[in-house]
């Protein structure tokens, strides 16, 4: 019984496999027996760490010789291990954090009944039975009986699952009814709550600060005591306050900015006073804030000859050096590549230009209904903008004055006549884009590190302080970014992530040990030729001769040596490398292929004899 | 003369090697190349592609064969980056998964930080199961792969989405350093789907010969060692980065100067052992 179970598993599985090669109805059956192998290759590796612990034990335990390797072994084995499966150091990952919301636990059963949403609504056709819903939704939606149910508020993504699931008009329309009606209550101010509930994570998460109107039209749903505790608690993560302090002189500078323009203040429940120095947050902090935090130092103007000057001669005045004419034309090339006003005054424009809208999925599907057969997804364009005389004016000034944040430079622009949400998008990623100061500063230092006088200390403070300022800053954000968070899942992180343990122990023990051993072949190939490759018969003269050209051949060495050959002459043939070629893709080609089909037929009779048990070396001796 | 080389300490020939390899490497001697057929053909049917194709980065190796494969694999991920291609990639070779991380780090993240990971290219990381990977692969991905290497569902990653098995691919390039390997994809991936997609790919020195039978039928071209991959380098950076290639877009070049050097040495210590054993043996005959 021993041998005829393994035997038998053995037959069927290689009959299997034959069979699902050779008749294409039985694919699926060679396909669940190669997952079966995949698992059991899986457990081999399992069985082969058991096995090492086992065998290296057992030769410690015995001080048998070499038990010093085998400690070592054991000891990297075991390590490896633990800080692979346990994620030591491991960040959690960026994906399944939700940075700047709070999450309570909360299964499908605890989220009250009001949050269940139907609507009319069938499979597309010919889908039903037949396929699964999108991943994103399949836990929390279900079709039956002409009805589609969600249990929870749908969101952006499982939206778009859901469209790109079927191209069938009826089914986008009945899609995008479920979607509006399946959006979380609206606040006070007509906005639905930032609320969201995920399936997979059994979490209900908020984004932000939860206002006490939101927490108490929430309360209102259900009474349920777990519900009720949960609001509660989301009300106090959202609501806990975070903060650090921002030491001089980076205090002043904010204040300074604050008092030019109010938008540099606050975004939602991220704050910054002026008099404490304190930045706060309330709740978690989310990455677009932190984004815009980072970023409010503002970029520099293009800069009119008389403004380059000022700049070179302030540049001048930090320290006591002369400069050449040559160093001074290395400094202002950073200078003349920023931006110009007619680049962004495009861009600006390019935005205003009109875009059509999208129909709606049931508009379109209506429009199919009435017969209409060639459908345009497109409602007709709005009339194209462009900035008019108010508002060019606004760019001048807004190049003119360095210190005009973007803030206001977009309320000049929203006073001079018409300007749209796109185009005010594309001037803030346009201005985000740009070099800062501190970066334009750098870039000048390291242009002027390429000329041949050296510059002073008090030089590189001038250029590179604005830079250390912003790098500080962005590092106070980073550190209310990090303070306000709350991990939720510690362990959703790449064991091999860069950082930690495992990749420190990768990188720079196991990667460079296992180059070294594999280089070592090298020493060992140079001296067993010298030793052992002679010249005995005819057959070793072939060999050594094919040698020598296929060593050329692999180098410019055999390039150069034949290059007098005439490449496009009768003897091209000879240069070394078509010689190398036409040993590798005829000779080598020939040989290889005879020893190929020998091998396959070996294979052949071999499984054969596997198959139906005339061979059972593999099973191991009776004993 | 021939008693003393005859005699020779080993330990000489360790150091002759090691400076043939040294000094080359701190010269930084490199030599023109010029792309051969294989090179040129790995070559083209990367160019034939069009941005948004998608390709399957199989990249079966390790840190012990980087010597040779790691600047193919740079120069792959440079050239299908470039042309905006859609990167999947994947390893049934243990270590594979941390190469193809390695590449990402070295040439995506650095070169093309707009490409997104899971719009412009995706890991989907390491399967053990050797050859049966890519037999249940080729027609059903998701039951191997139901995560990327992240542990993100298939179904959110939004270039995933559209993909049922690898036949959905237009091109599979596969880095191989031995078994599993370039071998296995031609037989179990490019041979019984061969009107699906292509396959190229790089390997070691000692494969390179093994794969010629399959040239061009089931493996349209092949990358062999860092000669390969020199050449290869050469034609990608000539037109992706023609003004100042990073430097690790240099490294397949500047290894052919210590291959150089090496195989010089190679060649005089074999003509040298063999004038050693016909003076011997004339020796003895007299």
């Amino acid at each position: 019984m021993k041998r005829t179970i393994p035997l038998l598993i053995t037959a069927m599985g290689g009959i299997l496999l034959i069979i699902a090669t050779f008749i294409p109805a039985t694919k699926d059956w060679g396909e669940k027996a190669t997952i079966w192998f995949d698992i059991l290759a899986g457990i081999a590796f399992i069985l082969g760490g058991a096995n090492l612990l086992v065998i290296h034990l057992g030769k410690v335990s015995d001080r048998k010789k070499g038990w010093g390797y085998s400690l070592i072994t054991l000891l990297s084995f075991l390590t490896m291990l633990f800080v692979g499966m346990f994620k030591i150091g491991s960040p959690p990952a960026p994906d399944q954090e939700y940075y700047g919301e709070s999450f309570v636990s909360m299964t499908m059963k605890e989220l009250p009944d009001l949050f269940t949403f139907s609507v009319d609504g069938s499979w597309p056709p010919n889908m039903e039975g037949d396929a699964e819903l999108p991943a994103s939704v399949r836990t929390q939606m279900s079709i039956k009986d002409g009805q589609m149910t969600i249990r929870g508020w749908m969101r952006e993504n499982q939206f778009d699952d859901l469209i790109d699931f079927s191209d069938n008009l009826k089914w986008r329309s009945d899609v995008e009814k479920l979607f509006d009606a399946s959006q979380p209550p609206e606040s006070d101010d007509e906005e639905h709550l930032p609320i969201a509930w995920y399936s997979d994570m059994r979490s209900l998460g908020y984004k932000g600060e939860m206002t006490d109107s939101a927490k108490q039209g929430l309360l209102k749903v259900s009474d349920a005591p777990k519900w009720v505790t949960d609001i509660n608690a989301l009300f106090e993560l959202t609501n806990r306050e975070t903060s650090v302090e921002v030491p001089e002189p980076l205090r002043s500078y904010l204040q300074q900015k604050i008092a030019q323009s109010p938008d540099v203040g606050a975004t939602g429940s991220v704050s910054f006073s002026g008099e404490t120095g304190v930045f706060s947050s309330i709740g978690e902090m989310s990455l677009e804030e932190r984004n815009y935090f980072q970023h409010i130092y503002p970029v520099p103007k293009p800069m009119n000859q008389e403004q380059k000057e000022t700049y070179w001669n302030e540049f001048l005045a930090a320290g006591d050096r002369e400069f050449g004419e040559d160093v001074k034309i290395k400094f202002m090339i950073p200078l003349n590549n920023l931006w110009t006003k007619e680049v962004l005054v495009g861009v600006i424009n390019a935005a205003g230009k009109g875009k059509p809208k999208k129909k709606t999925w049931t508009q379109l599907y209506e429009e199919q209904q009435s017969g209409v057969t060639n459908l345009d997804p497109n409602l007709p364009a709005p009339p194209s903008i462009e900035l008019n005389e108010t508002q060019l004016q606004a760019v001048d000034q807004f190049i003119a004055d360095q210190d005009m944040t973007t803030g206001t430079f977009l309320t000049l622009l929203r006073e001079g006549g018409e300007f749209r949400a796109g185009q005010a998008a594309a001037t803030i990623a346009f201005l985000d884009g740009q070099t800062t100061r501190g970066q334009l500063g750098r870039e000048i230092a390291e242009m002027m590190m390429g000329t041949n006088v050296p510059l002073q200390k008090s030089h590189y403070d001038f250029l590179l302080e604005p830079y250390r300022e912003e790098v500080n800053w962005s590092r106070i954000v980073d550190n209310l970014f990090v303070k306000a968070h709350v991990v939720k899942y510690p362990f959703s992180g790449e064991y091999s992530a860069t950082g930690t343990p495992f990749w420190w122990i990768y990188e720079y023990m196991m990667q460079p040990l296992m180059a070294t051993v594999f280089a070592l072949l090298a020493f060992y190939v140079a001296s067993a030729a010298f030793r052992a490759f002679r010249v005995k018969n005819v057959e070793a003269s072939l060999l050594l001769g094919t040698a020598f050209i296929i060593l050329l051949g692999r180098t410019f060495a055999g390039v150069w040596l034949t290059s007098w050959i005439d490449p496009e002459g009768p003897f091209a043939v000879f240069r070394i490398e078509n010689l190398t070629v036409w040993i590798m893709s005829v000779v080598n080609t020939a040989g290889n292929r005879a020893i190929l089909l020998g091998i396959a037929l070996g294979i052949i009779s071999t499984s054969l004899k596997v198959l139906l048990g005339v061979d059972r070396s593999y099973l191991g001796s009776d004993d | 003369m021939i008693d003393f080389l005859n005699n020779l300490d080993r330990r000489w020939i360790f150091l002759a090697m090691g400076l043939s390899v040294l000094i080359p490497i701190l010269l930084k001697t490199e030599f023109p190349e010029t792309a051969t057929a294989q090179s040129q053909a790995v070559f083209d049917e990367v160019e034939k592609l069009k941005p948004g194709d998608k390709v399957l980065m199989a990249w079966d190796w390790d840190p012990a064969s980087a010597g040779e494969l790691e600047p193919m694999a740079t120069a792959f991920a440079l050239h299908c980056a470039s042309k905006k291609l859609k990167l999947y990639f994947m390893a049934i070779y243990p270590l594979g998964s941390q190469m193809s991380e390695n590449t990402i780090n070295d040439v995506i993240k650095v070169d093309f930080p707009d490409m997104k990971y899971g719009e412009d290219y995706v890991n989907l990381g390491y399967k053990p199961g050797y050859e049966g990977v890519i037999k249940v692969i080729v027609n059903n991905l998701r039951e191997l792969y139901p995560t990327d290497a992240r542990g993100t569902n298939l179904d959110q990653i939004p270039m995933c989405r559209g993909v049922t098995n690898i036949q959905d691919m237009k091109l599979i390039i596969n880095v191989s350093s031995g078994y599993p390997g370039i071998k296995e994809w031609v037989q179990y991936a490019a041979t019984p789907y061969k009107n699906k997609f292509k396959l190229v790919g790089g390997c070691t020195g000692v494969q390179a010969s093994l794969m010629y039978p399959y040239i061009p039928q089931q493996l349209a071209g092949q990358l062999g060692a860092i000669k390969g991959a020199a050449e290869y380098e050469n034609l990608v950076t000539a037109k992706y980065a023609p003004d100042s290639p990073r430097e690790i877009y240099k490294e397949g070049r500047r290894r052919m100067g210590p291959q150089l050097i090496a195989h010089m040495l190679m060649i005089t210590l074999i003509v040298l052992g063999n004038v050693i054993y016909f003076v011997q043996r004339s020796r003895g005959a007299a």
